[in-house]
Order: structure tokens, then sequence, then C-alpha cells
């Protein structure tokens, strides 16, 4: 029944997306940048494609933080126009879409004046899809006081909600009678990492919620599934990467940490939690996961986390594994009709893209040798649907 | 005859050396005859040869784009060129004069451009300055202002009262007084805030600050404040002043303030402690205000005249300085590219292009101008050869008659090399066909007089730069359609609905019933008016005008398999010729052409008096097929039975041409593979041999066979692509001639939609006469006059006309044309200098 009404007041934004589709460098492109020498040969090279327009007044020796930038504020640019032709849920949900890049902009701002790096600097590094006004602001920031820069700063912004609950539930984990100089210790410890990943994953699941609730059914078709995930890739993740992690020295402190990390959607919960949360190994997780689908496969090409020290830019990591699984499942998503999958969609396609871009600038900026295994690591979005 | 085929391409070599390359190339594009081939379109633009001097041409198109876009800033008119030719001698003249080599011209201008452009930069840069400086005074102005009147009067007062030693001014910045009074010391803190920020700033100030301060926010009333980085756009400030606790030693309060200010990029100003000061300090900001401002307006006339400079008409060209630039610089660009479609080998650049026929003299003879023209200079070397890889591109010259109607061909696919154009006949039978569904005197008359218009005043419209410019393009068109509309008007005898009795009518009423004056009379000209007056008015008109679309569209057709035969002989293709073109023209006429054959010998008989043994043409084609060989009854001649026989034959005829165009051509096709295969197998063997005995074997030869080898189809591939165009010429033949109906179809809905407007708006008021039809009539007219213009001259021509299109590009081409043929691109200057001149109107 939604299908029949999706195109009165989505149809055109649905549109737009759509014709956005052909803006997607194709392998042949991605074949041909590989052959670009050098960077401003790179840069001419993509002044014939989509990007023509977002590069053409700069020099060509285009560093690649700039690069990044330019193509990021393309697509920023692309989706504002679609928010601003949408209405209804659709804006709400676009809106919901860019929160995720909110987050990345705060934690980031966060980090950065921890580390005392220029406030121009870090400003000119927004991501400009996750940009509002009140991020300038974080400047007020003294020490780690994360709640007196929630109740100055961030409390009416978008991600406020997410950082309220993100204080309290770190505030309840600490013991009985906690003290205010334990709350300063622990907000001394956080690395800004952990407050990234709860915040994502509190995001992800606010966001379920309100696709479940908000959403037509041929949407939330769609984009359940694909939420559920990416909130089990998020969980593998967490596991993984505390496996063998120096910082988590006891077990319970690791259970804890995890249990306050891993999303509570998804497919693996809350069946397999148990199993995951205790799991130490490489093994243990392959064990745990393996009713779910096809994670068992995905991890079985994973390197081991306890091995960490020997990994370098050949290893098939396991985000590369899941950025590849991922990319299939959002280029068939994509291609679905009447959903607002395809805006999520496109919108993860298109950082692909510029995660693929800005590689290819790195390796080609470093003058690796061609046969260098580092050049095949790239996903090519819609590569997937052709075989 | 090169618009009934292609002209005939032929492949030449081109070989010219490097260091003439750009001599050579320029006065070839000046030729207009040459199509390039690109040696290897597989390579990228970026990695040839060339490609640098693009990318140099690119940048500077870019700076003046920059600069045009300030010209325009400053609502400076470009005298854009108007004529490209004056522009390409000015050129010539240009080369010529100067001592150095002609393509060190553009170094001039990149070095030229790049002086202007940064000197422009620098302008504009410096009146960003000071219009920033500009701002932030008008800002300190109204912060004096807006602060004085949100502190009030008192506050100078106590301020006063500090400079007499009670009080203790602290910090180094003037802006932030702080105030003792009793033992409370209170700071101030004055200055401007974008409008749109202003309720964020509250907000974030009562948080971080619990709410221990008193502020006011103004909003400025002056709209000078610009920004200049984006389009001169009027910013909103709003000054504010906050007053918080402070002094002694708790600074926090201070340094939180302190960096909301930083996060809010807010300016400081200095705010004076008393009231001699706030003037002398007012004083000073109005005085730097007024210079600044008169600095402002020299720089920005400053920058006029700079302007000025690129809008000079230089007399030679007559157009703006800037524009003759770009377009020099899109005409070097276009050089480029063409010779971006040669191959470096050693110092020669070796290219390939098709010319048409008899025009090597002229190009050998440009490559001898250049000769002589440039001692030192090698000339370049012309070698006819043979053809490689792609077939030759379709060249037909066209003129301004039937430039629109091979556009029309063109938009459906453009004719293979050699093949017959349907163009040519386009010009003919497209303005017929429109004309006959279009067909109405009046309005006919009306398309007519605006073709004759267009063409007459062809000039003076294009010099007044008139609405109707953009039509001029299609004005033959719209004078052929008028006029067969306006012909076929007379054919219908509808005159907007009403058919006129110019002639006198045949008929006369006699006793209230309509009766011929004499037997014999015919009414001179089209149809008698008379039908307008009986019942059976429509029925009569639809019949008529079914069987008359039904006659054109078998003839149209037909003409269609005709040309399919000629194609067949041109190409030497007898294969086609006796199994396809003749079975399928015989099939054609037994079947349809019998049918027009029919309607055409009932029409001769007089049925006066004997109407309801008219046999029905209908029912007879579909006895024909479902009762062969039976009685025909009623008869159309004699008792019936050489008329059934007759049929029989016919389609007998018609079954048997099936077979005939199904099944001998797949038979054929196929063992002229497997011939070819085996002769390619014998090669192989040959080459085999010949390659054990030289190693390095040919590769041209090689890359043909590989060719071959895709060709290579299966018998079961052919006889389904036969199958396929069996099925579709023989049901197309049915659709196709069924199709043919809208030119019956859009004529009725045109008379019928004429009708009704004439009915609705002008009827009435005729009818009723006297003053109140008087007035009746004048409003009628008006609505009448609308609705005729919108409805049927607008809506109702694009119909016709896009139903026209459609007759010729499914019903007509389609019997003959293959349509997958390549255009010929001409390498020319003018070409592309005049497709930028287009772009700025």
């Amino acid at each position: 029944m939604d299908l029949c009404v999706f195109g009165v007041d989505d149809g055109y934004a649905e549109a737009i997306i759509r014709g956005l589709r052909a803006s997607f460098l194709t392998e042949a492109q991605y074949q041909q940048m590989k052959n670009c020498a050098s960077i401003p040969e790179l840069k001419s090279f993509l002044e014939e494609t989509d990007y023509q327009n977002c590069l053409q007044a700069d020099n060509p020796q285009i560093p690649t933080s700039i690069l990044r930038q330019r193509l990021k504020k393309k697509l920023a640019d692309e989706f504002e126009y679609i928010e601003a032709q949408s209405t209804g849920t659709l804006t709400k949900y676009l809106f919901h879409l860019r929160c995720r890049f909110m987050i990345d902009n705060v934690v980031n701002m966060i980090e950065g004046l921890k580390n005392k790096i220029d406030i121009e600097i870090l400003l000119s590094n927004i991501d400009p899809l996750g940009w509002f006004p009140e991020i300038k602001n974080i400047k007020v920031l003294e020490g780690d006081d994360y709640s007196s820069l929630y109740r100055d700063v961030l409390i009416d912004t978008p991600i406020g909600v997410y950082f309220m609950k993100f204080l309290e539930e770190s505030i309840e984990n600490l013991h009985e009678n906690r003290t205010l100089n334990d709350i300063q210790n622990l907000f001394r410890e956080m690395k800004p990492e952990y407050i990234r990943t709860s915040l994502k994953k509190m995001w992800l699941e606010d966001f379920y919620v309100f696709c479940e609730q908000e959403l037509m059914p041929t949407s939330q078709e769609v984009l359940l599934e694909l939420l559920k995930f990416e909130a089990d890739f998020k969980t593998i993740q967490v596991i993984y990467n505390s496996i063998g992690n120096r910082d988590l020295n006891t077990a319970a402190k690791i259970i804890t940490t995890r249990k306050q990390l891993c999303p509570t959607i998804g497919n693996l919960y809350p069946d397999c939690e148990k199993m995951y949360l205790q799991a130490m190994t490489l093994d243990t997780l392959r064990e745990a996961v393996k009713g779910c689908d096809n994670y068992r496969d995905l991890l079985k090409d994973a390197p081991d986390p306890l091995k960490r020290e020997e990994f370098n830019v050949q290893t098939k990591t396991l985000d590369d594994i899941m950025y590849d699984d991922e990319c299939r499942r959002y280029a068939l998503a994509f291609d679905g009709q009447g959903s607002y999958g395809v805006f999520y969609s496109y919108l993860k396609l298109k950082e692909q893209e510029i995660r693929n871009i800005i590689w290819l600038a790195e390796m080609i900026s470093r003058k690796l040798a061609k046969n260098h295994p580092g050049w095949k690591k790239i996903i090519i979005p819609f590569s997937h649907l052709g075989k | 005859m090169n618009f009934f085929r292609s002209k005939t391409m032929s492949f030449q070599k081109l070989i010219i050396p490097r260091e003439s390359a750009w001599d050579i190339m320029n006065i070839l594009a000046e030729q207009d005859c040459i199509h390039f081939v690109d040696f290897d379109p597989s390579v990228p633009m970026i990695n040839r040869l060339f490609s640098n001097h693009i990318k140099r041409c690119d940048d500077l198109l870019i700076k003046l784009s920059f600069i045009e876009h300030e010209i325009k800033k400053y609502q400076k008119t470009i005298t854009y060129s108007k004529d490209v030719n004056l522009i390409v001698q000015n050129f010539k003249l240009l080369i010529r004069d100067r001592s150095k080599a002609s393509q060190t011209y553009l170094d001039n201008v990149e070095i030229d451009i790049e002086k202007k452009h940064l000197q422009l930069i620098e302008q504009v840069n410096n009146l960003e300055y000071l219009y920033e400086k500009r701002n932030k005074l008008i800002e300190h102005k109204y912060v004096m202002i807006k602060g004085q009147a949100i502190l009030g009067k008192s506050f100078f007062q106590t301020a006063n009262y500090v400079a007499e030693g009670f009080m203790n001014i602290q910090g180094k910045q003037l802006d932030y007084i702080k105030l003792l009074q009793g033992s409370i010391k209170f700071n101030y803190l004055v200055s401007v805030i974008n409008k749109e920020d202003k309720i964020r700033f509250k907000r974030i100030i009562f948080r971080i600050t619990k709410g221990n301060v008193w502020m006011n926010i103004m909003d400025i009333d002056n709209y000078e404040i610009i920004d200049t980085t984006n389009n001169n756009l009027r910013l909103l400030k709003s000054v504010f002043v906050v007053v918080y606790p402070g002094g002694g030693g708790s600074n926090l309060i201070t340094n939180k303030l302190h960096k909301i200010c930083e996060s809010f990029q807010i300016t400081k100003y200095k705010f004076p402690e008393n009231n001699i000061k706030f003037q002398e300090i007012l004083k000073q900001v109005e005085t730097d205000l007024v210079e600044t401002k008169n600095l402002l307006q020299m720089t920005q006339s400053q920058m006029d005249a700079y302007l000025d400079d690129f809008l000079s008409v230089s007399h030679n060209s007559k157009c703006s300085e800037i524009e003759e630039l770009k377009l020099f610089l899109i005409r070097e660009k276009y050089l480029y590219t063409q010779l971006n479609y040669f191959q470096l080998q050693g110092s020669a650049l070796y290219g390939s292009m098709w010319l048409p026929e008899g025009m090597e003299i002229k190009i050998e003879k440009a490559l001898k101008e250049v000769q002589n023209k440039n001692e030192g200079l090698p000339a370049g070397y012309l070698q006819s050869s043979l053809p490689q890889g792609s077939s030759p591109p379709t060249y037909f010259e066209t003129n301004e008659i039937t430039w629109g109607f091979q556009e029309i061909v063109n938009t459906y696919g453009i004719p293979r090399y050699k093949e017959i154009n349907p163009g040519l006949l386009t010009v003919m039978t497209f303005p017929f066909l429109f004309g006959v569904m279009f067909a109405d005197i009046g309005h006919g008359l009306c398309l007519l007089l605006l073709g004759l218009y267009l063409c007459i005043y062809n000039q003076d419209i294009k010099n007044a730069n008139s609405v109707l410019k953009h039509t001029l393009i299609v004005r033959h068109m719209l004078l052929m359609m008028g006029f067969w509309a306006f012909y076929n008007g007379w054919i219908y005898n509808d005159f907007m609905s009403v058919p006129l009795n110019l002639f006198g009518s045949q008929n006369e009423i006699n006793q209230y019933k309509w009766v011929l004056k004499d037997e014999s009379c015919v009414y001179s000209f089209g149809i008698d008016p008379v039908w307008m007056c009986v019942t059976n008015e429509l029925t009569f008109i639809n019949s008529y005008k079914m069987k008359l679309a039904v006659i054109i569209g078998v003839i149209h057709m037909s003409f269609g398999i005709i040309l399919k035969g000629l194609n067949a002989i041109y190409f030497k293709n007898w294969l086609d010729f006796f199994f396809e073109f003749i079975p399928q023209l015989i099939f054609f006429i037994c079947s349809f052409g019998w049918m027009d054959f029919l309607i055409i010998y009932k029409w001769f008989i007089n049925w006066t008096g004997r109407t309801d043994e008219a046999p029905s043409v209908i029912t007879l084609m579909i006895n024909m097929i479902l009762a062969p060989g039976q009685q025909v009854i009623p008869p159309l001649w004699g008792d019936g039975i050489s008329e059934a026989s007759t049929q029989t034959a016919m389609l007998l005829i018609a079954l048997i041409c099936i077979p005939i165009i199904l099944i001998p051509k797949p038979l054929f096709l196929y063992h002229r593979v497997k011939k070819q295969e085996k002769e390619i197998q014998k090669n192989q063997t040959q080459k085999d041999l010949y390659r054990e005995l030289n190693q390095e074997s040919n590769l041209q030869e090689s890359i043909k066979i590989s060719k071959q080898e895709i060709h290579h189809e299966d018998f079961g591939d052919i006889f389904v692509h036969q199958v396929i165009e069996t099925i579709e010429f023989l049901l197309g033949s049915i659709s196709n001639t069924a199709s043919y109906l809208r030119l019956w179809a859009l004529s009725l809905a045109h008379g019928q939609l004429a009708e009704v407007f004439f009915q609705m708006c002008l009827n009435g008021g005729i009818s009723s006469g006297g003053f109140v039809g008087a007035i009746r009539l004048v409003f009628g007219y008006s609505v009448f006059s609308l609705i005729t213009f919108g409805v049927l001259m607008m809506m109702d021509v694009m119909e016709c006309f896009l139903h026209a299109l459609r007759l010729h590009w499914v019903e007509f081409q389609s019997k003959f044309f293959k349509a997958d043929g390549y255009a010929f691109q001409k390498c020319s200057y003018l070409k592309v200098m005049k497709e930028n001149v287009d772009l700025n109107e």
C-alpha cells in the first residue's frame, strides 16, 4: 500500500537521489585513477568526473586533507539540497542521518581540544554533513568537565540527548558511594574513542526505534534489516577490538565495557549476548556469532587481534571485510524501490567512494609501486551487483 | 546528389612534423571540411600530447570567467560578438603581423591575462579589506550609540566617579570596565553579534553564568554592513551589553565569557569609561568612517576604470576585449583538442581523417600555403590509405531549408553511410502529412502567413532581437506546413469549422429538401458545403477522411519499401533485393494495395439511388481472408465471381510471399558464414606456416580475423533474427496502416474543436443579432480568438507536428532505414566559436 503513496511526498527527493546514482565512479574510472602518477593528475582526472566543480578553484598540488574536505562538501551540498526538498517524515529521517556526523564532529572537537590543537584547524576539519551552529562553542570545554560541556553547550543540540544519556550511564556505573573526585577521574581517563562508540551506539538504537515507529512498512523492512546488520557489525567490532586490549585488564572490566558499548539491537542481541560478552579470543568470538547469517564467513578471514603488532598495510583488516560486506548490502538497498533505504545507502556509498578516492590519493602521493597490495584495497560501490 | 546519399568519403593519413603542427592544424581548421579520427579512443585525454595546452586554456578561461563575473557584479554590459567571421579575420591579421611563431600568441595572452587577473584579485581584496574596515567602523559606531542607550546616562556619571579615583579600573583591555559599587564589582562587556546568533548567545551566557548576569540586546537598524564574501548580502547585527559581577580574585566568569566570545568570533570594541572619552572616540570613529568611505569610493572608481579596459570594443572585431580573448582561447583549445587525435611517433604526428571526396586538392593547397608562408617549416604530408576499423561517417550538406528536416531524421538516427537519406523525402512528406491533420483554411492560412512573415522579414527580425528570433530557424518548415494545411483545408472545405461556398453549391433547396441542380454536376474543388447542413455530415466526412488517410498511408509505406529496394540495388545486396524487397512489395500491394484499389474503384461507381447495394470495403477485406473464393455479395463489379477469383489470387500471392521472406535469406546467410569460416581456417593454417617462417607475423591481419570471428553467428541466431523481422513486417503492415488513421483522427479532433469554439463563442451572438448580439459578439470574439490561438494554433500545431513526426519515424522509416551511421564532425573554428556566441544569447 505504501508503495502507492510513496511518491506523493517523497517522490521528488527519491528521483533526485536516483539521478545522483549516475555520479558514482565506475570501475573503469577507478582503474584510470590508479594509473595516475601524481596528485595533480588525479585532480585533473577528478575534474572530468562529477567532482568537477568542487575542485576547480584549488591548485593542482592539493593536500589530501583538503581534497577530502572538498569531496565531503560536495556530498553535504547534495544532501542539504535533498533535505530542503523533503517534507514530513523524510525531513526528520534525513536529520537523524546527519546526527551520526554530528557525533563524529563533537568527539573530534573534544579530542582536538584535549590535545591542544588550534581551534581554527579543528573547525576547518569539521565534516560539513554534521555541522551545527553550536559546534564552535565546544571551545568552552575546560579540562575534562564533560558534564558542564553538556550543560552549557550541547544541551539543546540534536545530540544533547545522547550525550546526557551517556553521562548518566557512565556515572551510574561507578560504585555506590562515589565522590566528585571519582567522577573527575572517570572523565579524565575516558578516551574520546570510547565516547564516540557509546554515543554512536545510542544513536543507532534511537534511529532504530525511530525507523520502527515512524516509517512506512517498506522503508522499515529495508532499513531495520540494514540497521540490524550495522548493529551486529558494531558489536563484533567492539568485541574484536577489546580482545587483547591492554587497557582492559580484568575480565569484569572487559565485560562491563563491552556491555556498555554493544548495541542492544540486531540479530545477535539478546540470543548470543552472553556468549560474545565473554569471548576472549577470536575463535570464541567466531563460535559466539556462528548462529547468524554469514558472520562466521566474515570472521573467517579476519586476522587475529592478538597479533595486532604484526599488522601492516597489506593485512585485510576486519574493517575492510566489513566495509566490503556493507557496501554490497547498501548497493542492494539503493536499488530497491519506494523506501527510505535509498537515502541511507546513498550516504554510505558516497562515503565509501570518498574513502576510496582519499585512499588512492594517499597511495599516489606516497608513490607506491603499482604491484603494491594496497592498490587493491578499495571497495567499489555497485561492483557487487554485476556479478 | 549528396543530399540523397551521403557524400563520398575518402580516408586520408596526415603526417605533420611536430614543429609545424600548430600552423598546419590552424589552416586545416579553417578549411571546414575535415573529420579527424581519434587514433585510439581508449587513451584518456589527460595522457595525450597536448593536454597541457588544453589545461592552460581551461585555466585561462576560468580566470576570464572570474573577470567576467566581476564585470557583471558592477553591472557593466559586455558587447558580445555578433559575427564570428570578423573575429576570425581579426585573428588572422594579428597572427600575420607578429614576427614570432604563431603558436606563441597563446603565451602572450596567457601572460597578459594572468597579470590582469592578479591585479584584479588584488583590487578585489583591497576592496574587501576596505569594506571590512567600514563594517567594523559602523559596528563600532553603533556599539557606542546603542551601548549608551542601553546603559543610560547614569553609567557615565558613575564612570566619572571612577575617573576621580574612587573606582578601580582594571584590565588592560579598555572594553572591560570594572566598577566598584559598594563592595560588589560589576564588569561590562559591550560588542556586536550577528542577529541570527542572538538567542543562542543569550542562552549560552545564561547557562554558563548560571543566570548571574544582566544582559540586553539591541538590533542595529543600519543596513550598510555588507558581507563581501557572499555576494554583498546585507548582514544584520545586534549590539549586546552584558553586565556581570566580577573583579576581585574570581576571574572564572570573565574567562568563560572570553571563551564564549571567541567561539562566537566576536570582535572587541573600545567602550570608554567616561563621557569625555566617549565623545572623543565617537568623533574619531565618525571621521575614520568618512575617510574609509572616501577611500572605498576611490578604489571602486579605480576598479571601474580597470574593468572598462576589458570592455573596450575594438573596431575590427566589434566586440569587447574580454569576449575576443575568450573566443581566442576557445579557438586555441579546440585546435589542441583536434591535435590530440594525432599520435606522436618520432618527431612527427600521425593522424587520420575522413575527407569528402574531392577535397584533397584543397587540403594539399592549404598545406603548400603553410610551407610557402614559413620558409623554415617542414610541411605536412597527405596520403590516402585504406580505411581501418569503422565505416565512414555520413555527411550531408544542408541548407536553411533542409536543415530542420535533416534534424528530424538525425534525432531518430544518423543514416548509415551511403544509405538513402530520409531527410530529403521528409522535406516533402512531412509538411504534407502535417497539413492533412491540420487541414483548415483559416488556421492553415495563419500558419502560412506566419511562415511568410518569417521568411520575408528574416533579416529584420534577426536584427531586432525579437521574440520570434528563435523560430527563424524553422521558418521554411512553418511556411510549408502552413501551405499544406491551407491546401488541405480547401480539400476538406473547412474554414474554422465553417465550409465556404465559393464555387456555388451544386445542391439547392426544393420543397424543404436538398436536391442536385442537375445530374452530373460536381462541386469544383473540395467538398460541397451543403454537407454541412445534412444530418449524416459527420459519417460522410469521417468515411471520406479515413479512406483518404489509408490511401496516403499505403502510398507512403510502399514508397518506403521501394526505397529499401533502391538501397539493396545501390549496395548490390541481391539477397535483400530478391528475398526481402520484392516479396515484401508484392505482399503489401496484394493486401493493402488491393484495399486501396477497392476504395478508389468504389468511388468511381455512381451509387445514386441504390446506396444499400454498395458493399462495405471492410467486409470485403474481411471476407477475402475468412471466406476465400466465395462469391462476393453484394459485388463491387460484375456478378461477384470474377471479383472473388481476383481476391483469392491476391490472397494466394500474398501468402506465398511470406515463406519467401522468411526462409531463403537465413539459408544464404548461413551458407556465406560457413564459407567464410572455411576461408579463415585456410588462412589460419597458411598463417601458421607463415609465422613459423617469419616470427613477426602481420598484426593487422590477425586483428581483422579476430574481428570476423566476433561476427560469427550460428544458424539459430540468423533464423530467429529473420523470423522476428518477418513478423515485424507482417504485423507492422497491418498496424502501420491502421496507424495512418491518425491522419483522419487528428483532422477530426481539429475540426470538432474548432466547431465547439465557434458554437460556444460566436454562434450565439450571430444568431441572436441586434444590439445584444453585438455585445455578445464583442465578448465572444475575444474569447474565441484567445482560445483559437492557445488551443488550435499552439497545442494542436504541436500535436499534429508530433504525430507527423511519429508517422515518419515509425511507419515510414522502419521500412528501409537502418540509421546506424555516425555524423561527420567537421573540424571548424567557426562552429565552436558560434556555439559559444550562441550561449551568450
